[in-house]
């Protein structure tokens, strides 16, 4: 994954701050590749998870507005 | 480096000419440290994430939604919310797993005052203001209990000197602190 295609992975992670993404695109562009992919594996783990969240939110807000 | 080596320099100089007089002061004063202490608890365990769930089931309510409806909707939103939270935390202790991490909840410390207060003069000794006592009072606290006195010290310091605003100070000092701590985090290897 190249430095760009990892800010737009960051991008996605609305739940972080400004700071958080920086220090993270930081470490990616000076990390060894192995390392680069850990960070790619942990932040995309991330992404799942906030998908799962919205999802979950999503659903619940359905329920909530059919059924009143 | 060299210039945060200067400030430093100049600043633990301070620190130690005054502290024995900060802790002569901490000693007699604890009582006051530990009032505000407890206000400080009692406005903070006024649950934020509380507060913020009332407000948006009162704005549903007032677009015309029912309110048990709006209820549930802001408790949903309010789950959300933690959970985002949760996820927030993930990330700062992989960060901080790697030697590189923020640490902004757990380091910075509610010592600042609202600077509102700092124009709020004290009745007697118009000199000081309100933000100088509260200030103060946490200051003294942080000398009496935290493991480091030196910022506690410094606090105190600010807080007599008349005519400096403590509450933007304090946040000053603060973050000055947070950005070592921060700088030295990153140079660990």
């Amino acid at each position: 994954m190249t430095t760009k295609q990892f800010q737009q992975l960051l991008n996605k992670l609305t739940h972080l701050d400004g700071e958080t993404k920086l220090l993270a695109l930081n470490l990616f562009a000076q990390a060894s590749p192995e390392k680069k992919n850990q960070l790619v594996e942990f932040f995309s783990g991330q992404n799942q998870k906030l998908d799962l969240l919205y999802q979950k939110f999503g659903k619940k807000v359905k329920e909530i507005v059919t059924k009143n | 480096m060299d210039e945060r080596g200067g400030e430093l320099k100049g600043l633990s100089s301070l620190v130690e000419k005054f502290t024995p007089t900060a802790e002569k002061l901490a000693n007699s004063l604890s009582w006051s440290g530990e009032i505000v202490h407890v206000v400080d608890q009692v406005l903070g365990i006024k649950p934020l994430p509380e507060a913020r769930t009332q407000r948006i089931e009162s704005a549903l309510v007032e677009k015309g939604i029912e309110k048990e409806t709006s209820h549930q909707l802001a408790e949903a939103y309010s789950e959300l919310d933690l959970a985002k939270a949760h996820l927030r935390d993930e990330t700062a202790e992989y960060l901080s797993a790697l030697g590189k991490g923020l640490f902004r909840g757990i380091f910075s410390r509610k010592g600042a005052t609202a600077t509102g207060t700092d124009f709020v003069p004290l009745p007697i000794i118009p000199v000081w203001s309100f933000g100088d006592l509260m200030g103060a009072s946490r200051a003294i606290y942080e000398i009496n209990t935290a493991g480091v006195k030196q910022e506690g010290v410094l606090k105190l310091l600010i807080a007599l000197v008349p005519g400096v605003p403590t509450g933007m100070s304090h946040m000053a000092l603060e973050r000055f602190f947070e950005a070592i701590y921060i700088e030295s985090v990153l140079e660990t290897p």
